[in-house]
């Protein structure tokens, strides 16, 4: 182990010494817990929290679209009539430096050409979350304890709004109105998006500290916001969005790490990767029914827009557990690549994608006959994964380099990637 | 074996002696699991490309290095992600030495501590930590000197350097003159 001898030129306390005092210094140490399991969940998470937020965001913005498009005109006072072309999306990819933390920016892409624009600066951020008109992004500045509004009619940024503690995920009600994020010590702010004004942060009940719990979720009809206060607490919360007020926790039975609810808002599921189940809740009855065993590791889930089926993404098996929604029950697990993180599914839910960190590959998976495709490459290092609104192109971002290469969904052929810089961690696609 | 496997495998194996490092480093155990904790996690999030290296060991010990430093950089975000416990003051475990030698390295501002515990603990040659500290081997070199002199100033004043030296006579350590 030894490599370097200790220096010709140093005095008395020289370095054999200054070795024996150091590992003295070291006596009276005390047993060593569960570091390597906590890493691997803890480092599960981080992958979790860098790629997910693209993809919930998504998902968000689909189902609000079909559902409460004619609520979306409500006068707004702060931002202007959109400049952007209808029907020309938008991706935003919120990107950090290299170093381990330091200012970071986001970089908007038309759809319509595949290429970058100018960067627009936020400090060190994590989340994102587009509004279902797709007039504002909002970036969650964990540093600076505020959320910044991204004009997407000019691309840039809006007066950061000041916001609890340490926010770390944001998700937005089916109309628009409120952004609701969540900060450390489970506490959640709202956001009035027509002013972009914050209110009286929301204390969830258990508070759990620092750890980082999965998004909120929201039902269909905008009316209940349920809440993890930690990944390792094993309860979700249910917030009434009409008096943000905090309703009694639903016992999991283990801490969930991702969060959906089926299109008919009757169903939450909670994916807990610690025990490999998923646990579904009644949302009438607010009770929790037996976990349903998956893979290792689950880290993701999506449901298809028919509400039939939820995939589940198992990162410690490589595999895919489709769930009946139905019956509750797991079907047999798909082979995907190695290391799958996340999975998004095309608005006609035909066709769900996996990305799969190792080889740097998305796998296309047909809906219809839960078969896996063959792998497209997409870049060396695939972090997170968007689809269009129109379900033409996946986008996938890549955090080593610092790319964006898009899919055609029809071939599933890759165009040439889009430089970003950075590493990039979360991509929005604007409706 | 699956990548998680794989894993757990070389964390488990790690992590007593990441913990050991970390705990010279910042002088609290509780932080110091923290800081081993968070350095395989952040391993974990590109286990596959790190474990295809060569130096995975070198590499954790820089990572270390480069949490610890953030960390003390007051960077306070960036452990929220891995879940950061709050920094909890050590128990007084006693071994007045032990205490005295965490003292003195407290003097240390976190650079030079970092090129202490490197070079001395964690056994790296001078290139090794310039290039683990993106620096030149000179000031490696300068921030050891000076490091030492700090370490020679505080520690001198107490009886409890020449029990160590005693100790390590005692031991028949190998001196190095």
């Amino acid at each position: 182990m030894r490599q370097g001898a200790p220096d010709m030129n140093e005095p008395h306390l020289n370095g054999t010494a200054l070795r024996a005092m150091l590992e003295r210094a070291t006596a009276g140490e005390p047993p060593i817990g569960a570091v390597a399991q906590n890493a691997l969940l803890a480092g599960l998470k981080r992958r979790r929290r860098r790629r997910a937020s693209g993809i919930v965001a998504c998902a968000a913005v689909v189902a609000a679209v079909s559902l409460i498009v004619p609520a979306l005109t409500g006068a707004r006072s702060t931002t202007p009539a959109p400049a952007t072309p209808t029907g020309t999306p938008t991706v935003y990819v919120a990107n950090r430096p290299s170093g381990p933390s330091g200012p970071g920016w986001v970089t908007p892409i038309s759809t319509a050409t595949n290429t970058a624009g100018p960067r627009v600066n936020v400090g060190p951020s994590y989340l994102m979350a587009a509004t279902p008109n797709g007039k504002t992004v909002y970036v969650a500045s964990l540093s600076s304890d505020t959320v910044i509004p991204i004009s997407t009619a000019t691309n840039t940024a809006g007066r950061p709004i000041k916001v609890a503690r340490f926010p770390f995920a944001i998700t937005i009600t089916p109309d628009g109105k409120i952004a609701y994020v969540q900060s450390e010590n489970s506490r959640l702010t709202p956001i009035m998006t027509a002013t972009n004004t914050a209110g009286q942060p929301i204390t969830i009940n258990p508070v759990a500290g620092y750890n980082v719990a999965a998004s909120p979720a929201i039902t269909p009809d905008g009316k209940t916001i349920y809440v993890s206060p930690s990944s390792q607490s094993d309860v979700l919360v249910p917030v009434k969005t009409a008096t943000d007020r905090a309703g009694k926790p639903i016992k999991l039975g283990a801490g969930p790490f991702d969060i959906a609810i089926t299109p008919d808002g009757k169903t939450v599921y909670a994916v807990n990767d610690g025990p490999g189940t998923v646990t579904p809740i009644d949302i009438a009855t607010g009770t929790a029914g037996p976990p349903i065993k998956v893979g290792q590791y689950p880290v993701d889930i999506a449901i298809t827009p028919d509400g039939k089926t939820a995939y589940v993404v198992n990162s410690g098996s490589n595999t895919v557990t489709p769930i009946d929604i139905a019956t509750n029950k797991a079907g047999p697990p798909i082979k995907v690549g190695v290391y799958p993180q996340n999975i998004a599914i095309t608005p006609d839910g035909k066709t769900a994608y996996v990305i799969n960190d190792d080889p740097g590959t998305v796998t296309p998976i047909d809906i219809a006959t839960g078969k896996a495709g063959p792998p497209v490459k997409a870049g060396s290092s695939p972090v997170g994964i968007a689809i269009t609104p129109d379900g033409k192109t996946a986008y996938v971002i890549n955090d080593d380099p610092g790319t964006v290469v898009p899919i055609d969904i029809a071939t599933n052929k890759t165009g040439p990637p889009i430089k970003v810089g950075g590493y990039p961690y979360a991509i929005v696609i604007t409706p | 074996m699956t990548a998680a496997e794989e894993f757990i495998e070389f964390a488990t194996g790690a992590s007593p002696h990441l913990r050991r490092t970390a705990f010279l480093l910042c002088g609290n155990w509780h932080t110091a699991e923290d800081l081993a904790q968070t350095t395989l996690a952040k391993m974990f999030v590109s286990w596959r490309r790190i474990s295809r290296r060569d130096a995975v060991y070198a590499y954790a010990n820089r990572t270390l290095v480069n949490t610890y430093l953030a960390d003390r950089r007051g960077k306070r975000a960036r452990e929220l992600l891995g879940g950061w416990l709050p920094e909890r003051p050590a128990a007084p475990q006693t071994p007045e030495l032990r205490m005295v030698m965490l003292d003195a390295l407290a003097t240390l501002p976190p650079k030079a501590r970092v090129v202490v515990v490197m070079r001395y603990w964690a056994d790296l040659s001078v290139d090794q930590t310039a290039e683990l500290l993106g620096c030149s081997p000179g000031n490696v070199k300068s921030q050891s000197a000076r490091a030492l002199d700090k370490l020679r100033t505080v520690l001198g004043e107490s009886s409890s350097l020449d029990q160590v030296m005693d100790k390590r006579h005692e031991t028949g350590g190998a001196r190095h003159e």
